[in-house]
């Protein structure tokens, strides 16, 4: 897809803990990853990157913008429509995850997550 | 790699300060009676963050007690719980309680006890019993939760799958039964599922692994029949079917839970071999589950069987989800599509950056240095050229401004804001509070007002012991304030504000005020003053930062830990700031502590004496004057002493004083200028000096790192001619040249010079 250039994953989340440590799991995975702490700011990255990530991994519970809304902005946006989302949460809850269908998230995992998993799922959805 | 995991263990106990930080923010403003749904966000997102960070590393403790408070918030967030103010009180203690464990957690330190998180605990799942909803113990830590594997901590990790609801699971789950025949399953995307940024390609992938699992293989055929022209192809349209026979081992279980999430957006079926399939779905658009060798076009078998290497088993699932490129409308968007069309490419700026601590001081000493360095410059210019050019002239003075325009924001840059120390103290007043029986409500005034780093840390400790004081021997016993007339709840105000190139923070209780009559009388029993002295009411105040007085009848537990005021006054001393005390029986106490913005630069007199130069901070200089001769007297032990306006006060030749032998005479000239100090309790003395020279800003450098400690003198600095300078102490001046509260202090003069 991207040749040899590495694959680019963004993720969004309000913690800087898990941003540590999703950029040393995915890092250690061989993935490029660009951060940003919010829904706003990880639009804003989104948009302004270049080249743009192949995939995404977002909180839910954040400031300003959540996971939902960063996941349905994201849908709308044309480039990308079909960008796989992953959303990566605390919260198991049936009625979360619906609305994250809903939204157009591309899967769901739960924290504390083992880097192996989160690895693996990567891989699948930008395989 | 970004590090081990020992630094983002760093980040995260950094992170908990930050995030307990803004509990305490929400929580308070929550108790004032706002009821913002952004304020609950933001405590439900602190707790919530804690217990994320810290169920990553496995802190059980932490995760288990954050979850039951992130519960009971979620009770408010939700609106089932109104924040009622006894609701409030049960979130602070439990804050408290989580910030012990926080700190226990990264220390190891005093363990918290187990009694006091029942007791909180207990309390939350009250209210989330409350709202009738059981507390979920259970699902605290997932049952399956595995620690990410640590370096530094030998974490036992075996490679369990942490639940990954993806439709795409291990199959490490297989139940190990003998099923009798292959599983065959079929699935038919919907046009949804792609918009979801989900593929076939992934199922496929779940599918292969639940193969791999079992050390078996996938067979894959696609169904292509309804595929239209090219033409009439539309991209975001799905066309395509697959049926996947999986070896006989893989359970259905395993196979449902690959389509676990995506599910809804599929059609799918499974079977096993020869059971007839089930009916593919009410409205599947293109496919018909097909049995099997019959009629399936095998169309895309690409890699009818995958190997059993994850790795390439999920790439041949590409090639086997993208024989038809056209038809698979979950192109990743190619790279160079992005590229060109990322039109509003913005800076993504953050708002705040991180910095180390000593990078920060190493620049504060570096534009120390420059501001001498600039200071010797012009000093040069002028010296060796009195007629300058003009040119020059003006190339210095900007290069002046300049310079100063550097060192202010340098100081903006450490200029911290007071919040995080004033919030501290909220806990401070609580748990003062329930160790006295007492209620008081602590209100904060001016948190936004900044001050150099090194003075926020420094005004813990000083401010902690004041407002213990304030409640313990200030604010009354509540029977007490109600027979006076007073609401039965305290009040304590702490603020700050800037008040001419000082923070000025006030502490004003409304208790009984001090009481002069028993602490002239304490001090007299404990041999403080001399039991016939006469003194102002202002020097009766002051006699609680003598050392070793305590007026509390019986000591607490609260104030009588062996530090008593006169430490919190050495404290303010030593960051060069001054104390002063208002008090009115009945009524309440005011205390307000005057601090220099920074304890990098100081505002100073410079003086020679003795034949040295010398700078006396202008804050600690009352008033200056010529010495008239017929104004001084001499004791009979040969001191002297100068009679100002009424009151006579010592005189000090200060460079005899220092032991400058270069100073010859100590009797003052006719026309010395003397300098009046005062200390913090009002004490003064006059110190006599050759001459007032000028008034610089100096840049302050430690005597103590760079030479070692000079009595009378608390620092040193570098002036602009190059020269090293030594800035005086003037307390410990005075303090060396005469007893201890022995001087009669005009009392208005001292509390106007707050």
């Amino acid at each position: 897809m991207v040749g040899k250039q590495a694959i680019r994953v963004l993720t969004v989340d309000d913690s800087r803990t898990m941003q540590g440590m999703l950029r040393k799991a995915l890092e250690g995975g061989g993935y490029d990853v660009i951060q940003g702490e919010d829904g706003v700011a990880g639009l804003e990255v989104l948009q302004a990157a270049n080249p743009p990530p192949n995939a995404i991994i977002t909180d839910i519970n954040m400031p300003r913008m959540d996971g939902f809304g960063l996941i349905e902005a994201v849908r709308k946006m044309v480039q990308f429509r079909h960008i796989p989302i992953i959303v990566l949460t605390t919260e198991s809850g049936p009625e979360k995850k619906a609305r994250a269908r809903e939204a157009g998230a591309t899967g769901w995992i739960v924290k504390p997550f083992s880097t192996d998993s989160l690895v693996a799922a990567i891989r699948r959805v930008t395989a | 790699m970004s590090g081990d995991m020992g630094d983002i263990l760093l980040v995260f106990f950094q992170e908990c300060d930050e995030q307990l930080q803004e509990l305490e923010r929400g929580l308070s403003a929550l108790s004032d009676g706002e009821s913002e749904q952004e304020t609950i966000n933001a405590v439900f997102r602190a707790v919530h963050s804690i217990k994320g960070g810290a169920a990553s590393f496995g802190l059980e403790n932490l995760v288990r007690f954050a979850h039951v408070f992130e519960s009971s918030l979620d009770g408010v967030r939700s609106g089932r719980v109104a924040p009622t103010q006894d609701i409030v009180k049960i979130f602070l203690k439990a804050m408290d309680v989580l910030s012990d464990l926080v700190v226990e957690a990264r220390d190891g330190g005093p363990t918290v006890d187990p009694g006091r998180v029942a007791e909180s605990q207990a309390e939350l799942e009250f209210i989330i019993g409350s709202n009738g909803e059981a507390p979920k113990t259970d699902d605290i830590v997932p049952s399956d939760f595995v620690p990410v594997p640590m370096d530094f901590v030998p974490v036992p990790v075996d490679f369990e799958p942490v639940p990954v609801d993806f439709g795409l699971d291990f199959g490490f789950d297989a139940a190990p039964g003998q099923p009798p025949a292959p599983l065959i399953v079929t699935f038919c995307p919907h046009d949804a599922m792609y918009a979801r940024g989900d593929d076939a390609r992934n199922i496929l992938i779940g599918l292969t692994d639940a193969a791999v699992a079992v050390e078996g293989e996938i067979t894959v055929t696609c169904d292509v029949s309804t595929l239209p022209s090219f033409a009439e192809l539309e991209p975001d349209r799905s066309y395509l079917s697959w049926r996947v026979v999986l070896p006989a081992e893989v359970s259905e279980d395993t196979v449902q839970s690959v389509f676990d999430w995506g599910g809804d957006v599929c059609d799918f079926t499974i079977s096993r071999e020869g059971e007839p399939a089930p009916d593919g779905g009410e409205a599947v658009p293109a496919m018909e589950a097909q049995p099997p060798g019959e009629g399936s076009q095998a169309a895309a078998p690409p890699e009818p069987a995958l190997p059993a290497v994850p790795e390439t088993s999920s790439s041949s699932g590409v090639a086997a989800a993208q024989v038809v490129p056209a038809a698979s409308p979950a192109v990743a968007p190619a790279p160079a599509a992005g590229g060109a069309n990322a039109a509003p490419v913005r800076r993504t700026e953050q708002a705040t950056i991180r910095v180390d601590l000593p990078r920060i001081d190493n620049l504060m000493d570096l534009v120390g240095e420059l501001v001498i360095a600039q200071a010797a410059l012009e000093s040069q210019c002028r010296r060796a050229n009195a007629s300058m050019p003009r040119e020059l002239g003006e190339s210095i003075a900007s290069m002046q401004s300049l310079t100063r325009d550097i060192q202010d924001a340098v100081m903006a840059v450490r200029a911290q804001p007071v919040r995080s120390v004033f919030q501290r103290m909220q806990r401070v007043v609580r748990e003062a509070c329930s160790m006295t029986k007492k209620d008081v409500v602590l209100t904060l005034e001016g948190e936004d007002t900044e001050v150099d780093r090194t003075l926020v840390e420094k005004l813990s400790d000083p401010l902690t012991h004041m407002l213990r004081n304030a409640i313990d021997h200030g604010i009354e016993k509540v029977e007490d304030r109600l027979a006076a007339g007073k609401s039965a709840v305290g009040q304590i105000l702490l603020s700050a504000s800037h008040r001419s190139g000082h923070i000025l923070i006030t502490i004003k209780d409304d208790g009984g005020g001090i009481n002069r009559e028993r602490v002239l009388a304490t001090a007299i029993k404990r041999g403080i003053v001399a039991p016939d002295a006469v003194l102002t009411d202002d020097e009766i105040n002051n006699l609680i930062f003598a050392p070793g007085f305590s007026t509390a009848d019986t000591v607490s537990n609260l104030s009588g830990r062996g530090v008593g005021m006169d430490v919190v006054k050495q404290a303010i001393l030593s960051l060069g700031g001054r104390v002063t005390i208002q008090s009115v029986p009945g009524s309440g106490t005011v205390f307000c502590l005057s601090l220099p913005l920074t304890l990098a630069v100081l505002d100073g007199m410079l003086i020679v004496a003795g034949g040295a130069t010398m700078v006396i901070p202008v804050s600690s200089v009352v008033e200056t004057m010529i010495i008239k001769p017929q104004d001084t007297y001499v004791l009979p032990d040969g001191k002297k002493m100068v009679s100002i306006r009424g009151d006579c006060i010592p005189m000090v030749p200060l460079g005899s004083q220092l032991g400058l032998s270069a100073y010859v005479s100590d009797e003052p000239q006719n026309g010395a200028v003397m300098l009046i100090v005062e200390n913090e309790s009002g004490a003064r003395v006059g110190l006599v000096v050759d001459e007032i020279r000028d008034q610089a800003h100096v840049v302050i450098k430690s005597m103590e790192k760079n030479y070692r400690r000079i009595p009378g003198v608390s620092a040193a600095t570098i002036l602009g001619d190059g020269s090293v300078s030594l800035i005086l102490d003037a307390p410990a001046l005075i303090a060396s040249a005469v007893g201890r509260i022995n001087t009669k202090v005009s009392d208005a003069r001292a509390v106007l010079a707050a």
